[in-house]
């Protein structure tokens, strides 16, 4: 067992979780202008993942140039990692490989408590990303809650990289954004991150 | 069997090819100057360094190259990521490619493959040799089939941090031995682009 093989259902079920949904969960985040650059990368590289259509491609033109514009912009704030193991908990199935990861450190050279977000690809249909994700999180604070890190919510996203969907995990809550912000409304997507890390 | 399977060894023996070496294969081919925002994707570098990741290299270091490309030459070129390339089953000739660079400037289907990019895995060039090699076999096959004439097919295989470039002209395979880092970003670029002539 492993992150991956969660569905969403045995997340609930093995950790207790209670979850609930939440009209527009981040509808206070105030946008983020992208720079110059990330308008540029993003201008090319979306239609360009969109024809390729693989969960690669998506990964590397989309998502994660968003994600290295959070680090580039706020280094002192986050640390940003992709395709981190996280052994949080082997046992309970808590164990793999995240395709993205966000901590709120400075340090790039390995994953610190405590970790803020962690962020599933997809190459389509976001709602069968949704297990994999909470068990992530799940990972995710059970790292922070044995490494010291300070207690508080885990934020997760399910992405194409052409939509994105949130969810936040507070001890056993958790909530589904009910919202899903396309890429071009990049901004939205950045302020959202911003206020993850506290920028 | 697929791609991933072959070791340098096995690809050479399965499809009797010959293999030789260059010193420097692509040395009369000039730079192609980074534009300013290859220039400033390349300076996040460094994450994927301390990431030291498989995946963060091939998102930060090697797949912005292609990006780079197709943003300014999209009339004469395509890349892909990631796509399943089966093109002989049987003998191997399946799985799925890190990148594939065509000659095609449509990003929906793959056609005219010129070139087969492998992620090294671990930072060891030479693992990535034999997937590569087989990679490069399946391309020319591929447009033997669609009646397309190839003479040579192109060859990278990449840490990230280095670029190795191989050609395979018929059954005539050769290694550069010259390595490319990537701060030699806009030899790297011109190599790239020579291969779309």
């Amino acid at each position: 067992m492993a992150y991956s093989d969660f569905t969403l259902d045995q997340v609930r079920t093995t950790f207790g979780l209670r979850v609930s949904e939440h009209s527009d969960l981040f509808a206070s985040a105030a946008e983020l202008t992208p720079s110059p650059w990330l308008v540029t990368y993003l201008n090319g590289s979306v239609p360009l993942a969109r024809a390729m259509n693989t969960e690669k491609a998506r990964s590397e033109l989309i998502i994660a140039p968003v994600l290295t514009e959070l680090r580039l912009r706020f280094p002192e704030l986050c640390s940003l990692f992709s395709g981190a193991e996280l052994n949080a908990d082997p046992e309970r199935g808590l164990r793999g490989y995240c395709d993205f990861n966000i901590a709120k450190s400075a340090v790039q050279h390995l994953l610190e408590a405590p970790l803020l977000l962690v962020a599933g690809a997809k190459n389509s249909d976001l709602a069968t990303g949704y297990g994999q994700c909470a068990a992530g999180m799940m990972g995710a604070q059970y790292f922070n809650e044995t490494r010291g890190g300070l207690p508080g919510a885990i934020f997760g996203a399910v992405t194409t990289g052409e939509n994105w969907a949130f969810a936040k995990l507070e001890a056993t809550s958790l909530v589904l954004d009910m919202q899903a912000y396309p890429i071009n409304r990049v901004g939205k997507i950045l302020g959202i991150l911003r206020d993850m890390i506290g920028g | 069997m697929a791609y991933s399977d072959f070791t340098l060894e096995s690809v050479t023996t399965t499809f009797g090819l010959s293999i030789g070496d260059a010193a420097d294969l692509f040395a009369s081919v000039e730079e192609l100057a980074p534009s300013n925002w290859l220039a400033r994707t390349l300076e996040a570098a460094h994450l994927a360094r301390a990431m030291n990741t498989e995946k963060a290299r091939s998102e930060l270091m090697i797949a912005p190259f292609f990006t780079e490309l197709w943003l300014r030459f999209r009339d004469q070129c395509s890349f892909f990521s990631g796509i399943d390339f089966t093109v002989d089953a049987a003998r191997g000739l399946k799985g799925f490619c890190d990148f594939i660079l065509s000659r095609s400037p449509t990003p929906y289907v793959l056609s005219a493959p010129v070139a087969m990019i492998t992620e090294s895995k671990n930072s060891d060039l030479p693992s990535g040799y034999g997937q590569c090699v087989a990679g490069m076999i399946g391309a020319k096959i591929f447009n033997e089939q669609r009646g397309s004439v190839t003479p040579v097919v192109f060859g990278a295989v990449s840490t990230g941090d280095l670029w190795a470039f191989l050609s395979l002209n018929g059954t005539s395979l050769t290694l550069d031995r010259r390595l490319y880092d990537i701060h030699e970003s806009g030899k790297i670029l011109g190599v790239l682009y020579s291969m779309l002539a």
